[in-house]
């Protein structure tokens, strides 16, 4: 194996059994209590996996990609790549993103400013794969070489000399899950070349050309979501009776009585959560509704297949899930003649079904869509809900989302709220549409096969690990509990990942959670405390 | 010298016809899904990143678009390299005077033919001419020539130590590359020494830019102006094609995409074209898209190979 310094885009196509080693001993270095953490060897496939899975790039696997029964099927499938390539650089088939694909495909000056800029880049110790740049010069060599005119012939010259086999596809479709798509390289780049976006470009292509997709994301997915209603398996009747929980469990935290709207004709708001609330953090949606319900608003959940769960991950991979899943939810607003659809606390699902679904809906169906902060800054600051702060003295900071900041600018309403009740809020820095992504962008937070989430707590989400580390450093040990509002499902589940795998609650008591739960835990009309301090 | 003259027109033409088909192409791209990245730079109260959608019922809410605003961060970029100074200082101090010089080197082109202009006008170039506009293109010619050059040269030794020597662009770095560098370096040292040597107050340049824009027959001159002729237009040939044309897609990556920032309000100019893009026909093949069907069609169905 080459060290790893001196991988280069043209080594991508040799025939190698792993083309790196990770070592955790080049690892981003962590701050106190974690100086000596030891990460241990990088969890590694069984004999069994390897013999079936591909995994020749840095011997993780996202996708799972089984191994070609014959070379006959290798080539088929490299045939395939190259037909679907040329389709990604087609108005008719790509005209979602071909602009901005074939600006940063053309224009990338190759300096290099995005390097630093990357979390899962730096975090690894500058591992040379992960460079933002890497996958994109891959692609880029290959349509060089295979798709322009004399590109054989000039390629030696160029430099484009990468050899185009199933193993560097296998390699390319594994390392577009090496990048979380929080396009924070995308924002230092000084031409405006986004990696990020030839990322998805990549998923895309092997997603919507050979049908090759991360499971959690697809099949079990968004597939699910359009058959049954949800990615969590969730039908309506499951709904109706996690909803009948969610009151009696308000009553028993609360003493109030509250009953959630369902279908409700006419609301002013079709509320949309991500079902993860529903089934892993519970305390969210009831938060959403006892606040709503104080306050007067007039809102609903909706009941019907897919209307209930706002998840998206056609963001993540595939136009075309995208779009079916966004074109479901509006029409299900349009038939409940809601006056808008409100986005809960959800990154992934705020951004897909409000800037990018825009311009999949014809007129009739482009119904009114917003976020949730804008209206809870408007209850909490224009106390039409009274609050405490004293209920939240403890120190608190705000996890931004990419989606949310970065990509959507919704990035001072979430903060205003909680300078409003918590007196000890602190900014992580980098913060705002500079944030670091949670590491569990993208799709990840969910990707739970093999040895992915092993990769993905070591080395994607741990420069937000170290910047919660660093923010809390004034009272870090576990005599102080501590709060990192994550107003973000897919967030959420990264961080009951990351902050378990650091074992951070018992070591430092920081516990996750949203913002409406500290809101609500600051209500003066729950008498309560309504944070539970138990990791979950 | 026949050659040289149909050299020149031939890498002008190129040039001129290359760029813009590829602004074109950047530009009759269809519309595309939104894919802002905040802060969007014409909403300057909201330096900050914040967008409308901090907004209650953001569409009443949305602002105008401002391209003076936008102008003015295009300008930060295109004349101090804002991008590179704050996230990349080590390559700024090399890629700046080399952009710097760059510019003043086109400027100078400018010049040459508004002198071979004034000339054809009557008007002297020259320090001692009697006419101040004479005199102003003198200078500014000398000015731009030199310390263009200057700048230019200095950047591109810097540029290419830095590919050479800086692990972070090492690697990245391929033999087209050096090679792009490595044409610059030579084209200025050539041309730094035809002035010095051979046109050191750039009348014999003048001269050229005369004959190019009336289509006379090139001057007479030496050997070593024809050559900075020649590799000049060489240039000029090949770096449409290269992505060097980044001067111009920087507009699109910016407007087109990072700052579009324009929602698709009901009733508003995107409902028109967001109809016709979704009437493309489709031909990906992965089982769960119905390959031969138009965009709409297939956006509203179920999966095929798991559908009901
Ligand atoms: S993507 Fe942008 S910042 Fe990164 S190397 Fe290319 S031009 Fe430079
Ligand atoms: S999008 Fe984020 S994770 Fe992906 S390359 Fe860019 S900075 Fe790295």
């Amino acid at each position: 194996m080459k060290p790893r310094q001196e991988w280069k885009a043209s080594d991508f196509g040799m025939p190698s059994e792993q083309m790196t080693e990770l070592d955790p001993s080049r690892f981003l270095k962590l701050p106190p209590p974690y100086e000596d953490w030891d990460d241990g060897e990088m969890q590694s496939l069984s004999e069994d996996q390897k013999g079936r899975i591909e995994h020749s790039l840095d011997g993780v696997t996202a996708i799972g990609i089984p191994k070609p029964a014959s070379p006959e099927e290798a080539e088929k499938r490299v045939a395939d790549f190259l037909e679907g390539l040329r389709k990604l650089l087609t108005k008719e088939d790509n005209w979602t993103f071909l602009q901005p694909l074939l600006l940063s495909m053309e224009n990338c000056v190759k300096c290099q400013t995005c390097n630093d800029a990357c979390p899962v880049y730096t975090s690894s110790g500058n591992e040379e794969i992960y460079r933002p740049t890497f996958r994109g010069e891959v692609l880029r060599r290959i349509i060089n070489k295979y798709l322009k005119p004399g590109g054989k012939v000039m390629a030696a010259f160029r430099g484009n000399d990468i050899e185009l086999n199933w193993g560097t596809l296998a390699r390319l479709a594994e390392l577009s899950y090496r990048c979380t798509l929080c396009r924070r390289c995308a924002q230092v780049c000084p031409i405006g070349v986004d990696n990020g976006l030839i990322t998805r470009e990549i998923r895309k292509l092997f997603s919507q050309q050979l049908g090759i997709n991360v499971d959690e994301l697809h099949g079990s997915g968004t597939v699910k979501q359009l058959q049954v209603g949800s990615s969590t398996g969730m039908n309506p009747t499951a709904l109706m009776d996690i909803i009948e929980f969610a009151e009696e469990d308000i009553l028993e935290r609360t003493g109030l009585n509250i009953k959630i709207p369902i279908d409700k004709e006419g609301a002013d708001y079709l509320v949309m959560h991500n079902a993860g609330e529903f089934l892993s953090w519970p305390e969210n949606l009831q938060a959403f509704a006892i606040i709503f319900e104080i306050a007067g608003v007039s809102w609903t959940l909706s009941s019907e297949q897919v209307g209930y769960d706002s998840v998206n991950y056609g963001l993540f991979y595939d136009d075309f899930m995208l779009a079916r899943i966004a074109l479901r939810q509006a029409r299900i607003a349009k038939g409940l003649k809601v006056k808008s659809v409100l986005q809960g606390e959800c990154g992934h699902a705020h951004k897909a079904f409000m800037p990018i679904a825009d311009r999949v809906f014809p007129a009739e169906l482009n119904v009114p869509r917003e976020s949730c902060f804008p209206l809870l800054e408007d209850l909490v600051c224009n106390e039409k809900i009274m609050v405490d702060p004293s209920r939240n003295d403890f120190p608190v900071t705000l996890h931004d989302p990419c989606n949310i900041t970065r990509s959507m600018g919704i990035v001072e309403p979430q903060r205003r709220i909680l300078r409003k009740i918590c007196p000890q809020f602190r900014e992580m820095t980098p913060h705002g549409v500079n944030n670091y992504c949670c590491g569990g962008g993208s799709g990840f937070a969910i990707m739970q096969g093999s040895n992915f989430p092993d990769w993905r707590n070591k080395i994607s989400g741990r420069r937000k690990f170290k910047q919660i580390l660093d923010v809390f450093q004034d009272s870090i040990g576990p005599e102080t509990r501590k709060y990192v509002c994550a107003p973000c499902s897919n967030c959420k589940g990264q961080f009951r990942d990351l902050l378990g795998h650091f074992d951070a609650w018992e070591r430092c008591r920081i516990l996750y959670g949203g913002l409406v739960e500290l809101i609500v835990n600051a209500m003066v009309d729950v008498k309560e405390p309504f944070i539970e301090w138990d990791f979950h | 010298m026949l050659w040289l003259q149909i050299l020149v027109y031939l890498a002008l033409l190129v040039f001129g016809v290359a760029t813009a088909a590829k602004i074109w192409k950047y530009a009759s791209a269809p519309i595309h899904l939104r894919w802002e990245l905040y802060p969007v730079t014409a909403d300057r109260e909201k330096k900050y990143g914040g967008s409308y959608y901090e907004e209650m019922e953001w569409w009443k809410h949305v602002p105008k678009k401002n391209l003076f605003h936008e102008l003015l961060a295009m300008g930060e970029e295109i004349l101090f390299l804002k991008g590179v100074y704050e996230n990349n200082r080590g390559l700024w101090y090399a890629s700046y005077p080399f952009h710097l010089g760059l510019y003043a080197l086109v400027g100078l082109i400018g010049l040459l033919v508004a002198g071979a202009l004034a000339e054809m006008a009557g008007i002297s170039v020259a320090f001692a001419s009697p006419s101040l506009i004479g005199v102003a293109l003198y200078c500014l010619t000398m000015l731009a020539g030199y310390a263009g050059l200057t700048l230019a040269l200095a950047g591109c030794v810097g540029l290419l130590a830095k590919r050479l020597k800086d692990p972070a662009l090492r690697p990245m770095t391929s033999p087209a590359d050096y090679c792009n560098l490595g044409y610059i370096l030579t084209l200025l040292v050539v041309a730094g020494a035809a002035w010095l040597f051979a046109d050191p107050t750039f009348s014999a340049a003048r001269a050229v830019a005369g004959s190019v824009i009336t289509f006379q027959p090139l001057p007479e001159t030496s050997g070593i102006v024809m050559l900075e002729l020649a590799l000049f237009s060489i240039f000029l040939l090949y770096m449409p094609f290269t992505r060097m044309t980044h001067l111009f897609a920087k507009y699109f990556t910016y407007h087109k995409v990072r700052w579009e920032d324009s929602p698709n309000l009901p009733g508003g100019p995107w409902e028109g074209k967001i109809q016709e893009v979704l009437n493309f026909g489709v031909s990906w093949q992965a089982p769960h898209i119905q390959t031969g069907k138009t965009w709409a069609d297939i956006a509203t169905e179920m999966p095929q190979e798991e559908g009901s």
